[in-house]
């Protein structure tokens, strides 16, 4: 379930949604693998809000975020036949989500390098991207805002590392495979994040 | 290296500290170390809050509305695709290499054309050296990617020659991202992530022919 915080610039946070009832579930992927649009958005909206948030704090903008997230859908969609019910049909979508993320992320790498454009991410010196819309959770929230204002502002490379990392648990290992980096790259970026963290958390 | 009062580690150490990938005599040292520099355990707790924090972040965020609309645009009237047989993929996925170099021929011979768009790498030899999860991926997308494909080059001279370049960049992005994905499967052909990395290149393809479709003026 998702709960809307009354707050202008705040957002809206969410409550976990209830783990899925595997059967109703598997029920749903066969109705919608048949065609059925409906059941489909019953998928949809059970997984929505966790599709959105790793989009979100991946990319540190709304708009992203929300193409993102339109296209792990529409993508899911078209691949429903290859969903083998051994999996949660969310994580499924996560690899989805991650996947399609990391591809873009390397198609813009080529873009720049054809157009001789500077400040590959991997670098981590393109200024902070900005977020115009943030989070909250129930408790904590000042706090929570505080924490997703400041991942959002870390530079692409080092907020993608940490997102992996420490917020979605990823080992080292996959995380070099999905970003290309060697891994004491990796862990500089890591290292760095954090501590850009602290100290924005500080002020 | 060991740390005394005066020798106070790095945060790079500190971080291995708290991800634990410090050896046990560099645990122990500094762990001993924090024990007796209040400054340094204040870094420790610090970051050992930061990443309680993190974990802790709320899993969900309520998305705009507009996205389930987009995403409902965007199928509606679409089957799912991976529901035939695989002899059928296998079939489909020779049928349009015929058709791609028809159309590809096709295109070199049309004198209007602005700009004659070279056949996709992914396209030729579909499914060869593939595995078996990844040959239905890659033609069930081809089949998408053809008829989206044929529309635009029936079509191509209603577009700005500018348009044409900029589709065709990056179209050839998109096919390098197929092209590297197919050939990390033929090296590693049980890796699903890379079966899921090549169908999202597709989809990206996917996209792109559509977006480039909806330039066309209206028929």
């Amino acid at each position: 379930m998702l709960t809307h915080l009354d707050e202008p610039e705040t957002f809206i946070a969410a409550m976990p949604s209830p783990p899925p009832d595997r059967d109703a579930e598997r029920a749903l992927v066969d109705r919608a693998r048949g065609g059925d649009v409906g059941a489909f958005e019953a998928l949809y909206r059970a997984n929505v809000g966790r599709v959105y948030a790793l989009a979100l704090r991946l990319t540190a903008d709304r708009r992203d975020a929300t193409e993102l997230t339109q296209d792990v859908f529409v993508h899911a969609w078209r691949r429903l036949g290859t969903f083998r019910g051994d999996a949660v049909f969310a994580t499924w979508l996560h690899r989805i989500a991650v996947n399609s993320l990391f591809m873009r992320v390397r198609g813009d790498r080529r873009r720049a390098a054809r157009i001789g454009a500077p400040g590959d991410d991997a670098t981590g010196d393109e200024p902070p991207a900005a977020l115009d819309a943030g989070y909250a959770r129930v408790v904590d929230v000042e706090q929570a805002v505080d924490l997703e204002r400041a991942i959002a502002a870390l530079p692409p490379g080092a907020r993608r590392v940490f997102v992996l990392y420490d917020i979605l648990g990823y080992r080292h290992e996959e995380i070099a495979r999905l970003t290309g980096l060697a891994e004491g790259t990796l862990r500089a970026q890591l290292h760095r994040a954090r501590k850009l963290l602290m100290e924005a958390l500080d002020r | 290296m060991t740390h005394d009062n005066q020798s106070h580690p790095s945060f790079d150490e500190l971080n291995d500290f708290v991800d634990d990938r410090l050896t046990p005599a560099g645990r122990l040292d500094l762990e001993t170390h924090l024990a007796l520099c209040p400054r340094c355990a204040g870094d420790r707790d610090r970051l050992e809050l930061l990443l309680d924090q993190s974990r802790s972040l709320a899993a969900e965020v309520e998305p705009p509305a507009e996205i389930w609309s987009g995403v409902h645009q965007r199928i509606a009237g679409r089957s799912p695709l991976g529901r035939r047989r695989s002899w059928l993929l296998a079939a489909a996925a020779l049928l349009l290499v015929a058709v791609s170099s028809a159309v590809t021929a096709l295109l070199v011979r049309r004198p209007q054309t602005v700009a004659v768009r070279q056949s996709a790498p992914a396209a030729p030899l579909a499914g060869v050296g593939l595995p078996v999860a990844a040959r239905a991926v890659d033609a069930d997308y081809q089949a998408v990617i053809r008829e989206l494909d044929e529309s635009l080059a029936q079509r191509r001279a209603q577009l700005a020659p500018e348009t044409i370049a900029k589709v065709e960049a990056s179209l050839r992005v998109v096919d390098e991202a197929i092209g590297e994905a197919r050939h990390a499967l033929a090296a590693d052909p049980a890796n699903r992530d890379l079966v899921d990395l090549l169908a999202a290149s597709y989809e990206r393809k996917l996209e792109l022919l559509r977006r480039a479709s909806e330039l066309l003026p209206a028929t």
